[in-house]
């Protein structure tokens, strides 16, 4: 995986979990002016657990509560630099993946200079110009 | 609920989100005090709503800033060792420390990092000097396209040592304290590893979400986060975020400095009351 698609993936991941999020909090929030938090879109009897209760989550979106497409949402929130972590670590962790400094101005794609300083040379990773970016080895080695 | 707390909450609540990603921090300053003064929250469902705020203020930015290049995704995993490092140490060893000691120790290193910040308000760019040997070893060092400046701006990171110490006592910090630290973060980045200031506020905006994600599990399952307070809160700092993660590119770092600074100052106070008990 090249520098540029990481950084998209990376990007992407962040966009969907924000995007899907914030999608599910308005919606639990949209629904809590009509029925309640407590409440249910299907007509099922308002719940009389704790509302920071994360527990009946599923029994909650089963029967479409405010409350629970809410907690989705946050929950989703809360796992989106999870995943994007998770991510990292799993793209990194991939054979001959070096992420590394490479000269996109002189050596055209980056992966062409993978080609050309192989793993475990430096010394041209320096950045001397302004087109210098992180690449990814992993396509060059492939 | 009055129309006037209600108006103010969503003001704090967009401010805390724009602001969190033009200076790299999370934005619980202002969310924490509007929520008990101004709606009168309990404190704890307060900043359970602040820990997911820090998250929308991190993901809803950071998405902006990995793609146009501002975060340094290879300064900022590599970093994330060493505050998760020091938050799990934190979290161990938390219970042997007082709180109120390193609420006011660390309220004076905010406020005398913002201090020494105010010699460097004019700096656009660090001054260009030898690099780290390990920046080059660990291939450091990137390049951003600078809106402003209009031209790609090539960086190498520089005592990176030091850096990284402070990140593990950012992250120990975060571990005793259950704070995201992202002032500390960025200090890290832009007075000991001399990075661009945008840049430094970009990863560490990238950073403070894992932070704070690992305490937002802990806060729901101690049944902290209340989905009424924390919905809407969560909506308008994510709108706050995107405002503001659409405006670092077009400032100068100069800019972005002195938004930076009173921030600073801001959270170096609070933490100070907060130590003494005085502030919520």
């Amino acid at each position: 995986m090249t520098p540029d698609r990481f950084r998209l993936v990376v990007s992407w991941v962040l966009t969907i979990g924000v995007t899907l999020s914030a999608g599910l909090i308005a919606l639990g929030f949209a629904g809590s002016f009509i029925v309640g938090w407590r409440g249910s879109l299907l007509g099922d009897p308002h719940l009389d657990t704790p509302i920071t209760d994360f527990g009946g989550l599923l029994a909650g979106l089963s029967a479409l509560r405010p409350q629970a497409i809410g907690q989705l949402g946050l929950i989703v929130l809360v796992a989106t630099p999870v995943m994007r972590g998770e991510l990292a670590g799993r793209i990194r962790a991939r054979p001959g993946c070096d992420l590394r400094l490479h000269h996109r101005g002189r050596a055209g794609h980056p992966a062409d200079r993978c080609r050309s300083h192989p793993v475990g040379d430096i010394k041209d990773a320096i950045p001397t110009d302004a087109g210098a970016v992180v690449a990814g080895c992993e396509a060059a080695h492939g | 609920m009055t129309p006037t707390a209600d108006l103010g909450i969503f003001l704090a609540s967009l401010a805390a989100g724009l602001l969190g990603a033009l200076a790299g921090v999370g934005g619980g300053l202002l969310v924490v005090p509007a929520l008990t003064i101004l709606f009168g929250v309990d404190i704890r469902l307060a900043i359970g709503a602040s820990i997911v705020s820090v998250i929308a203020t991190s993901s809803g930015a950071a998405a902006a800033y990995v793609r146009d290049r501002l975060t340094n995704l290879r300064i900022g995993i590599f970093l994330e060792l060493a505050t998760t490092s020091g938050a799990v140490a934190g979290a161990v060893l938390a219970a042997g420390v007082a709180p109120v000691l390193l609420y006011l120790l660390l309220g004076v290193v905010l406020l005398l990092s913002a201090a020494m910040q105010v010699t460097r308000l004019g700096e656009e760019l660090p001054p260009s000097g030898p690099s780290s040997p390990l920046a080059v070893r660990l291939a450091l060092g990137d390049s951003y396209p600078d809106l402003r400046l209009r031209r790609d701006v090539t960086y190498v990171p520089k005592r990176i040592p030091l850096g990284f110490t402070l990140m593990a006592i950012a992250g120990l910090v975060s571990g005793f304290l259950g704070i995201g630290s992202g002032a500390l973060k960025v200090i890290a980045m832009d007075a000991a590893m001399r990075l661009p200031m945008k840049v430094s506020s970009a990863t560490s905006n990238f950073m403070i979400g894992v932070t704070a994600a690992a305490w937002a599990g802990v806060y729901i399952g101690r049944g902290d986060v209340d989905v009424r307070i924390a919905s809407p809160v969560a909506l308008r700092v994510l709108t706050g975020a995107f405002l503001g993660a659409r405006l670092l590119g077009r400032l100068s770092n100069t800019t972005v400095r002195r938004i930076f600074v009173p921030v600073l100052a801001a959270i170096g106070t609070e933490t100070i009351l907060h130590g003494l008990r005085v502030g919520p």
